[in-house]
């Protein structure tokens, strides 16, 4: 099997898997390490949580389309077909619990010397996120 | 504490802007926070209290008074506003306001764009067709329009940016976030006489009046000088842009401001609060 690049927001993740037109069909295994979920009989499934979805529509023989998977839990995704890069968003439901719901959203990205920091290390504190740019 | 985030591509082009800051600065290569938070823009100032709670939503606030001219945006009420939240807890009004959610078309956008950045980072001519994609699929979003602008070896202050500008004047200046407080035209009659209202250009949809573009070159000159001299390159060899952003300024003010009153007056406030209490773990 080849591989497909998978852009995620935080990372790029190399994983078994092959195009075939607007799919992106991934082993069951590649489906946890990008997604976090898991296909099951009843559902796409992570902890306790399951969404219901006909195992059977997701599945190509082995494989399962990583796409329709990614829709069924609220992830966007955009495939550069002659490429094998696919992109996928962050959960749409995290970002309206952020617009909504007014909780922050977490991220971890590297300072400019390349160490990772996250928001939430420097919880109980004010704290002004300022996005900018040189642009 | 002030925590900022670059939506850059690389460290060195932020780096000289961030002299002197002690605060934490990351890079956000991916945009990852145009994502999460719906950042459409820079500068944007989110409010996070100290239980993670978004106090104050996206709002497009400024560090100084330098492109006034250009953007009708002033620092200082931003500026008193964090004080008094810091110091009290007091919310300004426009705190309540709810930023609407990213549309199928921005989402996409932010892929392409993500596409494009990785292709670009492979060498692969094709990343210009995605940065056209993402331009298409959200044409009013500067952190999907503009910032590609560099990644293309174009000047975020060329030709291409001022047709963009003047595309989105006319579109009604859209921005995921409190809109800068100077442009709201309400508040054009506080402003000192002899400055522009930039609804007039808007209203007609003659793109961007003359003379704000010439006070934008001007002011954008100087600061190509200044930040030639800062990083001890000719200026003839300096790519110039990074110097131009007014948004590092906010960094700067911010720090600055927090610095101060979280120090002092914090500490006094908490001792009679522990008092009267419940006790805490």
């Amino acid at each position: 099997m080849s591989t497909v690049t998978v852009l995620m927001p935080h990372e790029s993740l190399e994983v078994d898997g092959h195009c075939v037109d607007d799919l992106v069909l991934v082993d069951r295994e590649s489906l946890h390490g990008v997604l976090g979920w898991d296909l099951k009989p009843q559902g796409l499934c992570r902890e306790s949580e399951c969404i219901p979805v006909t195992e059977i529509d997701l599945l190509h023989g082995d494989c399962v389309d990583l796409r329709a998977a990614a829709t069924a839990v609220g992830v966007s995704s955009m495939l550069a077909d002659d490429t094998d890069l696919v992109a996928l968003s962050v959960p749409s439901q995290t970002r309206s619990d952020a617009l909504s719901g007014r909780r922050a959203p977490n991220f971890v990205l590297p300072d400019l010397d390349g160490e990772d920091r996250s928001l939430e290390q420097f919880a109980g504190r004010k704290r002004l996120l300022v996005a900018f740019a040189s642009w | 504490m002030v925590i900022g985030v670059a939506l850059d591509e690389s460290a060195d082009d932020v780096r000289p802007l961030t002299e002197g800051i002690s605060f934490p600065v990351l890079l956000d290569r991916d945009h990852v926070l145009a994502e999460l938070y719906a950042v459409s823009n820079v500068p944007t100032v989110v409010w996070i209290d100290e239980d993670g709670a978004i106090a104050r939503p996206n709002s497009a606030e400024v560090g100084t008074d330098m492109f006034f001219e250009f953007t009708g945006v002033r620092p200082d009420e931003h500026l008193d506003r964090v004080r008094e939240w810091v110091r009290s807890g007091t919310l300004p009004a426009d705190a309540a306001t709810e930023i609407p959610d990213l549309n199928v078309d921005e989402i996409e956008a932010r892929l392409a764009f993500r596409i494009a950045v990785h292709l670009r980072r492979c060498g692969e001519p094709s990343a210009a067709d995605w940065f056209a994609t993402a331009a298409e699929l959200a044409p009013m979003d500067f952190t999907v329009r503009r910032a590609a602008m560099p990644l293309q070896d174009l000047s975020p202050f060329g030709e291409q940016f001022f047709e963009f500008y003047a595309e989105w004047k006319k579109a009604g200046r859209p921005y995921h976030g409190i809109p800068a407080s100077g442009n709201e035209p309400q508040r054009l009659s506080q402003r000192p006489s002899g400055l522009i209202p930039d609804t007039t250009a808007n209203q007609r949809g003659r793109g961007l009046a003359a003379r704000e573009r010439s006070e934008l070159e001007r002011v954008s000159a100087q600061r190509t000088r200044e930040g030639a001299q800062r990083l001890k390159v000719p200026e003839e060899t300096s790519i110039g842009w990074p110097t131009h952003s007014t948004s590092v300024q906010v960094l700067m003010r911010l720090g600055s401001v927090l610095v101060a009153q979280v120090r002092v007056p914090s500490a006094k406030r908490t001792r009679p609060m522990a008092r009267v209490g419940p006790a805490r773990s």
